[in-house]
């Protein structure tokens, strides 16, 4: 695979995910499915910066995480900022993630999601006082993880197109 | 060794940077204006993601207004015909008291303000920020919209206009956290503030003292007050009423009339051009 073709990997599956992120459900949807939704974003740059971390630089972080704030309606640099945090704290625990895709891979997942949800929720309850339901803070991390886990027998082929794509 | 160690300083360095960039970002949107035009241009750029990710929506809503069955098609003209003639009949009612108001207003010498026109309107986009309740109708300035425009569903108040683009508004739904509404009992003609409390929540009346005589049932309609909506559109009814002794005050719970969770059309109230 060239270069280009790993850009443009790259950037088709952040363009996807942002899409699903902001992909409304049907109005007359339960919350309890709503909270299954799983955190596209942090899932799609959890597994560049796993398999490919060099593509994930700070600026596009940044970059990223402005157009995701305009999309969500949130303020401007909350998602930058999450982004940037999970982009560096994923680079540093780097070898922690490579050595098992299966078992650590998904503490890694699960942890940052939960953090990156959290940390969100918290700054929108102290800024804007709105309710934040417990059921939006932990159900999305654990959506993510079985979407996560969902994706490592794919990983973890040997044999995967998928994984020498990517590689 | 020595290169790598030179490029976790860089990037040590660009992240410090960028994080302090995102924090005085956060601080400045968060608290003030400043950055609207900047997120007026970011969210241009990202209009054909937003585009995109609506299109399953627009496709089911096709293919929901395109696969209708004969038998279905039959009963809907049946219920239409139905419907007009008694709106038919409602109009020349409407006339005849319309010319009575006018006659009455000559005679003490009323003179009107603030004309308002309708825009109709359909919602685009829902806000997928869940704290939010929020969501884009396709009329904008050049239709006339503004800011602050009073916004309703067949059933009642709905919310207002919060950002008007050209061709496309943010609503601000009454249900929202951030959104309050000054309104009356229809019965009593008591003057409250009713607030949203989010997704799925009734609304609340604001600082009811224990002994005003509010029921379940009474009709809560707009006042007037604040310019946003006229006086007399129906915004919900009382839910409930719990009397709070030991702060003197009723907790009063208001189930909205308007279908903030169901995909209608609906009417901005704007201003008419004065001639």
């Amino acid at each position: 695979m060239t270069d280009t073709q790993g850009w443009s990997y790259f950037l088709l599956t952040i363009v996807v995910a942002s899409i699903l992120s902001v992909a409304p459900m049907p109005f007359d949807v339960p919350d309890w499915i709503r909270n299954l939704k799983p955190d596209w974003i942090v899932l799609c740059w959890f597994f560049w910066i796993a398999f490919q971390h060099e593509r994930c630089s700070l600026i596009m972080a940044f970059v990223v995480g402005l157009i995701l704030d305009v999309l969500y309606d949130e303020p401007l640099g909350i998602n930058s900022l999450l982004l940037l945090a999970l982009v560096f704290a994923g680079r540093f625990s780097l070898r922690f993630i490579q050595s098992s895709v299966g078992l650590r891979s998904s503490i890694a997942v699960l942890i940052l999601c939960f953090l990156v949800t959290a940390t969100k929720s918290l700054f929108l309850l102290v800024t804007l006082d709105v309710d934040i339901h417990l059921s939006s803070v932990v159900m999305p991390p654990i959506a993510t993880l079985l979407w996560w886990v969902l994706l490592i027998p794919l990983l973890n082929s040997e044999h995967s197109q998928f994984r020498d794509a990517v590689q | 060794m020595a290169l790598r160690s030179i490029q976790t300083v860089q990037n040590t360095h660009l992240f410090l940077a960028l994080f302090i960039s995102s924090v005085l970002l956060l601080a400045v949107s968060a608290n003030t204006r400043y950055l609207t035009p900047l997120e007026g241009a970011i969210r241009f750029l990202a209009q054909p993601i937003v585009y995109i990710a609506h299109v399953p929506a627009y496709a089911k809503d096709a293919a929901a207004s395109y696969v209708v069955s004969r038998d279905e098609l039959h009963d809907q003209n049946d219920q239409l015909l139905k419907d007009v003639s008694r709106l038919n009949a409602t109009l020349v009612e409407l006339a005849q008291a319309r010319t009575t108001i006018a006659q009455l207003r000559d005679a003490l010498g009323y003179v009107e303000e603030n004309r308002r026109n309708q825009v109709l309107s359909e919602i685009v986009q829902v806000n997928p920020n869940r704290q939010r309740q929020e969501v884009i109708i396709n009329v904008g300035a050049e239709q006339g919209v503004q800011v602050d425009s009073g916004v309703l569903d067949p059933w009642g108040v709905y919310g207002r206009t919060v950002e008007v683009f050209s061709d496309t508004s943010r609503v601000l739904l009454l249900n929202d956290e951030r959104h309050a509404t000054p309104i009356l009992l229809n019965r009593t003609r008591q003057y409250f503030i009713a607030s949203g409390n989010g997704s799925d929540e009734p609304l609340t009346l604001d600082n009811v003292n224990l002994s005003s005589d509010i029921r379940i049932g009474d009709t809560v309609v707009t006042s007037g007050l604040g310019g946003v909506f006229p006086e007399g559109l129906v915004v919900g009814v009382v839910e409930t009423v719990t009397d709070v002794v030991a702060e003197s005050i009723k907790h009063v719970s208001v189930s909205p009339s308007a279908h903030l969770k169901a995909k209608s059309y609906l009417h901005v109230i704007a201003p008419v051009e004065q001639p």
